[in-house]
């Protein structure tokens, strides 16, 4: 393969991988999925208000409020859901779309074994390959207008709903 | 090389990623109010841990857990959270009143849907590749190759030198460019190394015959060129099995062809067409063909046999002393690739003459000359190998004259999109020679003569060079002089010999070369 093709080939990855998911939280404020099951904290959140963004571990619901708790423990704060636009949850954090990148552009590239068959097999590989990548960015993904926001529930750290007691260290969001 | 790379580099990480990406999960997690305790017992180990949200907001994790309906309760062993979650108390034991649960979470872990899709294509192209490996003969192989518009895209039109597989067998090709259309007075061929191969081109001519706008122009095998307004189609054409006339009416593609013997692979096959004509006057047989891969297939098999040592025995190609050997050789080669041309006069079959196989990229369209024909019925026989032909059209040409064409040299080559004059000096210079490696593409430009309106072009590529086939590893594993020399000295043998590894692979090998359809004319 020329070295024009290959650089035409990682261009066209590079830019499908910019329709992957974005996620604010960093990986340390998402788990893994195999650490899910076991991980005793709400999912993470982003929600968009009317005014502003805020994002962090989803603490629950009321009916007046959507929990969402800053950067671990350092400050809780009731957004109300009239102010909700709207809300995205992430459940785990989408680990391997690199892998299936560079497993995608190996592919393209092993074609080269094919032959003459490389003609169809290469454009499969990028077929596949590229929505895997996208499609794997958006697995753990969930949005949720403002009417939808009670199906989000099993996300929060109290499913069950938010008590009482941490309720009552919760700031109303208004920046 | 690159099969080499993928064996030593690619194919490693390949299984690596892989093996890595099969350890790619979602999650799906569900809600259960305790009343439905006993749906989440029948989930048991699929979710690794189980959740349970009390009613004042703690949670318990249980890696282990038996749900008591009879108790109404759940006992297992795990951590406990408080509400705020920054104190745990872990037990071996916990036995929890259901009353006193708001909900049980279950989080079962999935294989991710993108990597399923992933390993399907995987495992697709793994087999192909792994039946390239296994086959190489089946994969990759072709000339320089020429690809012009056709009105309408470019089409591959032409095989430049396809004999030419060695220095010493260096020789002019002309081919037909039947579909070829010249656009704003000018004519662009692309020329592109499409194998592992090494393709040495000392020139590539363009020939053009002005000609009626309804009349056509045809080459003969040995480089004459006869105009005919007049083309005639065939009114019968039966092969062994049955009526063939559709396939090769018109010079559309579809093509007829025939699976090789199982047993000998130089067995003869006849196919009969008859022709409507005029007594006294002069026809041409016009034939658009071109090889299956069986003739692929036994080369590569021979640079096998030669293995190391090919470099030595393409060199004795060009020693005189082996001349009378190798013109047998070459002799056997035509006859297999080639079609045998048989007229019915005088109440017999009479041989007029072989029209030589070309490559089996692109089809190739030559006319041979028949003499006066005296009756107003032509019957003709094409005896051919067994497997070895596509044959794509086949008309007879009413011949009103020779024709000279016109020699035209490329003004412009292009590479990369940008101007290269020192490739257009070694296309213009007989002392030099262009080189190309696999992956290059060459556009060469050519203007074209003022012609007068009522005339048209016919367009023919005259090229000179030869090819170096690069000897894949693969080919290695098979180095055997004896069977090399049993190919020389006793072709027959040898094509009985081979018939059924050839067979073991024909079916696959024509439908993953032809896959794409590609290079199909």
């Amino acid at each position: 393969m020329q070295d024009r093709n290959l650089k035409i080939l990682i261009f066209f990855i590079l830019i499908f991988c910019a329709s992957c998911a974005s996620i604010e939280g960093s990986r340390e404020l998402i788990p893994y999925p195999q650490e899910v099951p076991e991980n005793p904290r709400g999912c993470w959140i982003e929600l968009e208000t009317k005014v502003d963004k805020i994002s962090g571990e989803f603490i629950g619901l009321s009916e007046e409020n959507v929990y969402v708790e800053v950067q671990f423990g350092k400050k809780l704060y009731a957004v109300p859901r009239d102010e909700v636009k709207k809300a995205r949850i992430v459940v785990f954090y989408p680990d391997g779309t690199g892998y299936l990148g560079l497993w995608t552009l190996l592919g393209v590239l092993s074609t080269l074994s094919h032959g003459w068959g490389l003609i169809l097999s290469a454009p499969i590989w990028l077929l596949f390959g590229i929505p895997s990548m996208i499609g794997r960015s958006y697995e753990p993904v969930f949005s949720y207008s403002k009417k939808e926001l009670d199906k989000m529930s099993i996300y929060a750290r109290y499913p069950q709903g938010v008590p009482m007691e941490i309720r009552q260290k919760a700031t109303r969001f208004t920046r | 090389m690159r099969k080499i790379l993928f064996n030593l580099f690619f194919f490693p990480i390949f299984l690596v990623i892989n093996f890595t990406s099969c350890n790619l999960y979602t999650v799906e997690k569900k809600i259960y109010p305790p009343q439905l305790a006993s749906q989440v017992a029948k989930i048991g180990d699929k979710s690794p841990f189980l959740k349970v949200h009390m009613k004042d907001g703690g949670l318990y994790i249980l890696k282990s857990w038996k749900i008591d309906e009879e108790n109404k309760t759940i006992k297992g062993r795990g951590i406990y959270y408080s509400i705020d979650r920054n104190s745990t108390e872990e037990k071996d034991l916990f036995i929890i009143d259901l009353e006193s649960v708001a909900l049980l979470e279950t989080n079962v872990l999935k294989r991710s849907g993108a990597v399923t899709a992933m390993t399907l294509v995987t495992g697709a192209s793994v087999a192909l590749t792994v039946y390239c490996l296994a086959n190489p003969k089946a994969c990759f192989g072709s000339c320089p190759t020429f690809y012009v518009w056709d009105g309408d895209s470019l089409r591959l039109q032409a095989e430049g030198f396809t004999s030419s597989v060695a220095p010493a067998l260096e020789a002019d090709d002309i081919d037909a460019l039947y579909h070829a259309k010249s656009y704003n007075d000018e004519l662009t061929l692309e020329v592109r190394n499409e194998a592992l191969e090494t393709h040495v081109i000392r020139y590539a001519d363009l020939l053009v015959v002005p000609k009626g706008k309804n009349s056509r122009v045809y080459v003969t095998p040995n480089g004459k060129f006869f105009e005919s307004d007049r083309i005639l189609s065939l009114t019968s054409a039966k092969a062994s099995e049955g009526d063939i006339l559709p396939l090769i009416l018109k010079p559309d593609g579809k093509e007829r062809f025939s699976l090789a013997d199982e047993k000998y692979l130089g067995e003869r096959e006849d196919i009969e067409i008859e022709f409507l004509v005029k007594p006294g006057k002069n026809y041409g047989l016009v034939i658009g063909r071109r090889l299956t891969l069986l003739s692929t297939f036994l080369f590569y098999q021979v640079l096998a046999y030669m293995g190391n040592d090919a470099g030595y025995w393409l060199a004795q190609i060009g020693n005189y002393k082996n001349q009378g050997k190798f013109d047998r050789f070459k002799k056997a080669v035509e006859k297999f690739n080639g079609i045998e041309i048989l007229v019915h006069r005088d109440g017999e079959w009479k041989s007029i003459g072989i029209i030589d196989g070309e490559g089996p990229l692109a089809t190739n369209f030559n006319i041979v000359l028949l003499d006066k024909v005296d009756s107003d019925t032509l019957r003709v026989k094409l005896r051919m190998t067994k497997g070895a032909i596509r044959l794509d059209y086949v008309a007879l040409a009413e011949i009103s004259k020779e024709v000279e064409p016109i020699v035209i040299k490329p003004y412009s080559v292009l590479y990369d999109k940008k101007e290269s004059p020192e490739s257009l000096s070694s296309l213009l210079d007989s002392e030099k020679v262009l080189v190309t490696f696999p992956g290059d593409v060459y556009k060469l430009k050519y203007r074209l003569p003022k012609i007068e309106k009522d005339k048209d072009f016919e367009f023919f590529l005259k090229a000179r060079g030869y090819y170096l086939e690069w000897i894949r590893k693969e080919w290695l594993e098979e180095e055997n002089p004896l069977l090399l020399a049993e190919v020389i000295f006793s072709p027959e043998q040898a094509l009985r010999r081979l018939a059924p590894k050839f067979k073991s692979v024909e079916a696959e090998m024509e439908k993953q070369f032809w896959g794409s359809k590609y290079a199909r004319p």
